[in-house]
């Protein structure tokens, strides 16, 4: 709620009126402090030195997840049994019993709360902190980490694992890259397989090339004069800088390393389970483990489709029920759980924050065609590892699960806390212009 | 009931199956010990895949497959020689819920016919087409259907108003009639061996329980009572028995029951999920999906 820690008492001069104004109001006059003195405390290490941002697109049911509300009327409570948790008083759905079991390593957040009823503006805001509109797109937690890094052995500092950007049946997600940090800090993009088989679009624009046919990039450039017409076709941007992280994976055989699979035990990539999302999350964890500062993990474009004739994940209009209990939680519990252990058995845990949430949680009465729609003023959302206090339930919502009981946790907290626990505090947000007037959530911490 | 440690699995295994599911399990299980106590592959892909059902006789199993991130594909295994091939090699949208009648000639599916709108489709088994129902306005689509014995009648589970119900639809589409009315969910409808009754899975009384009633419709009988999911019910093919998926015991795993409800027991012991239990025609086996390994695969599982 309150980053007091993260003011640098050198920067203080170069902190502009309106933004000393905007620091001098997160500061928690309650406790006495003036600004300048909590300008003097000294910067605070990044606990996080990864993030994996598992995005649930297309929004899971909240109640049919890790909200349940047992003693709601049935056209509210749904089918699914209730089962215990880790966490003294924690329960989820019986849809996600190893997720379930292992509580004890994440804190759950039930009152999070979106403006936005639609999937592309709530996917912005889930991404960014911000409303899509008015303009201009801010940037993706993902881009304004990887601007305060920089790239590690020849790795990209934002990568976003999906089938292209990610959109719905009408368009993108706005927020998706750099937003008004630039497109040179738009992830690069990266798909797998549910045998493993990694796709990295802006590599195989290059197909038939290899370093030795390539010298330098201006040369390569030369080569390919459809690559921007390429790219324009899968929906980039950016392809100057899907181009550069494509030439830099190209040249560095170490680099691309992290992205084979197949130097993971058959062992290992059947306890993720051999989905897209499984698969994708076992990367993930490579992705981390090679120093990659930040990952967008996407359920959906598009790893376990569908409703039928439809594709995004976890919006569910039809066939709520069915899809969950079918198909999204047991590949969910099943990924998951998988990558919260094996970040533990590789130690990465303490360095890697894992946040998985979706862009707004689902209606709680169930709707005519018995499922659930679009619900923005109730949501949740896990958090692990990098810093997080496990074992806490922050929030929760009311006996409906339709509105939170306590204070909404908006998506730009969610930003907001993400870039504290990587690294960038208050002062060095201000100084990137990004997140302007987020809060760290506390209860977190 | 369950042998995964009799060593004389194996054989008897052989013995009791169909000539051509012999052949199917030599096929893929030349690399398994002779005696092996497990339940038999009958796939190998791990593609995932949804409700396998028999196609009339032992000889063919029919089920959903995602062969592509966007699209379900009824696939046919042809358990003489193994071989799996899709069921309509040039559909460009998703099938899926296949269903036969109990003699293989009328054959009923899902068929995406739009954003989010799924028809019920009724075939002879030579391909022509009996008859549809349509889905309502808006997001709409059936589930589960189900063939009756006589070949008159498909049974499927269709939501609206907020329950989802069963419906009773003659084979060329006609004659709607609503079999349930109750709270909640009723699905995965499937006749009895004669045709007099039908077993589902509800939510009418919290969670999915299973039930049976009459096939035209009336009370239904809860025949299980615990925590967790009891669904996907399937009458043995003598009527005796049924087997379904329970999370009763903390994840999916595939029971047995006498049709009264009593003396349910535990057929599969996996960590990872059995599901979507088939009975072959002979009433000695069952064909179910299972996760082991972290793929999914049709396995034979023997029975006492």
């Amino acid at each position: 709620m309150f980053d007091i820690g993260s003011f640098r008492a050198r920067t203080c001069g170069t902190t502009g009126r309106r933004s000393f104004l905007r620091l001098a109001g997160s500061v928690p006059l309650a406790l006495g402090l003036s600004p300048l003195a909590a300008m003097s405390v000294e910067p605070r290490r990044p606990r996080a030195k990864s993030v994996i941002f598992v995005f649930l697109w297309g929004a899971p049911s909240h109640l049919d997840t890790c909200d349940p509300k047992p003693d709601a009327p049935s056209e509210y409570r749904g089918p699914f049994s209730s089962i215990a948790t880790r966490t003294p008083g924690l329960f989820f759905t019986e849809l996600l019993p190893r997720i379930a079991q292992r509580s004890d390593r994440f804190s759950i957040i039930r009152s999070h709360a979106t403006t936005e009823p639609g999937h592309p503006d709530a996917g912005t805001a889930a991404l960014t902190g911000f409303k899509e509109l008015p303009g201009p797109v801010q940037p993706n937690f993902g881009s304004i980490v990887a601007k305060h890094r920089s790239q590690h052995g020849g790795l990209p500092a934002f990568i976003s694992l999906a089938r292209g950007v990610v959109m719905d049946s009408g368009r993108r997600i706005e927020g998706y890259g750099g937003g008004t940090l630039s497109q040179a800090y738009d992830p690069l993009l990266a798909g797998c397989s549910a045998e493993g088989g990694v796709d990295i679009p802006a590599l195989r624009l290059m197909d038939g090339l290899n370093p030795l046919r390539v010298r330098d990039r201006a040369k390569l450039v030369e080569q390919l004069d459809d690559v921007p017409r390429a790219l324009d076709r899968l929906g980039f941007d950016s392809w100057n800088r899907n181009f550069q992280s494509a030439y830099d994976l190209l040249l560095n055989p170490v680099a691309r390393q992290a992205f084979d699979l197949t130097r993971e035990s058959e062992a290992t990539r059947a306890r993720y389970g051999y989905t897209v999302f499984g698969q994708s999350s076992l990367l993930a964890r490579r992705l981390v483990e090679a120093g990659v500062p930040y990952v967008q993990l996407n359920y959906s474009r598009h790893p376990e489709a569908i409703n039928p004739g439809f594709e995004f994940g976890w919006d569910t209009h039809l066939y709520n029920f069915e899809l969950l209990q079918d198909q999204h939680c047991p590949i969910l519990d099943r990924a998951f759980s998988a990558l919260l252990d094996d970040l533990h058995d590789h130690g990465l845990t303490d360095q890697t924050l894992v946040v998985m949430m979706g862009e707004f949680g689902r209606t709680p009465r169930i709707s005519a065609n018995s499922s659930r729609d679009h619900w923005p003023p109730c949501y949740f959302s896990i958090w692990s590892g990098g810093g997080v206090q496990p074992g806490r339930v922050i929030g929760a919502s009311d006996k409906l699960g339709e509105y939170p009981t306590s204070a909404p946790i908006p998506p730009l907290m969610v930003g907001t806390t993400i870039a504290e626990l990587a690294g960038l505090d208050t002062q060095t947000r201000v100084e990137m212009n990004v997140l302007n007037g987020g809060h760290v959530i506390d209860g977190l911490l | 009931m369950k042998r995964w440690h009799d060593p004389r699995f194996a054989a008897e295994l052989a013995r009791r199956v169909g000539r051509g599911f012999v052949a199917a399990t030599l096929v893929f299980t030349v690399a398994l010990p002779a005696l092996a106590a497990e339940p038999v592959a009958l796939t190998r892909d791990g593609r995932f895949k949804l409700g396998p059902v028999f196609a009339g006789t032992g000889r063919e199993v029919v089920y959903a497959e995602l062969a592509t991130p966007m699209l379900y594909r009824l696939m046919r295994l042809n358990a003489n020689d193994g071989s799996i091939e899709a069921v309509h090699p040039d559909a460009t949208t998703s099938e899926l819920d296949p269903a036969f009648s109990a003699d293989g000639k009328v054959f009923a599916f899902l068929k995406t016919v739009g954003t989010l709108r799924v028809n019920l489709e009724i075939h002879e088994r030579s391909g022509a087409k009996l008859g549809e129902v349509p889905p309502g306005g808006g997001f709409s689509g059936m589930r589960s259907p189900a063939v009756s014995p006589d070949r008159q009648h498909v049974v499927y589970s269709f939501a609206e108003g907020g329950r989802q119900h069963l419906f009773q639809v003659r084979v060329d589409g006609s004659e709607k009639r609503t079999l349930t009315d109750s709270r909640g969910i009723n699905n995965w409808p499937t006749y009895s061996h004669d045709g007099r009754e039908i077993v589902f899975g509800s939510s009418r009384d919290g969670d999915f329980e299973i039930y049976r009633m009459p096939a035209g419709g009336g009370d239904a009988i809860r025949l299980t009572h615990t925590a967790g999911q009891d669904i996907r019910p399937k009458f043995s093919p003598d009527g005796k028995r049924i087997a379904f998926t329970s999370h009763r015991d903390g994840n999916a795993e595939i029971y047995v029951m006498n049709a009264d409800g009593s003396s349910p027991q535990r057929i599969t012991e996996s960590p990872d999920r059995d599901d979507y239990p088939e009975w072959h025609p002979d009433g000695r086996q069952l064909v179910i999906v299972s996760e082991r390994s972290g793929k999914f695969d049709l396995y034979l599982v023997a029975l006492d």
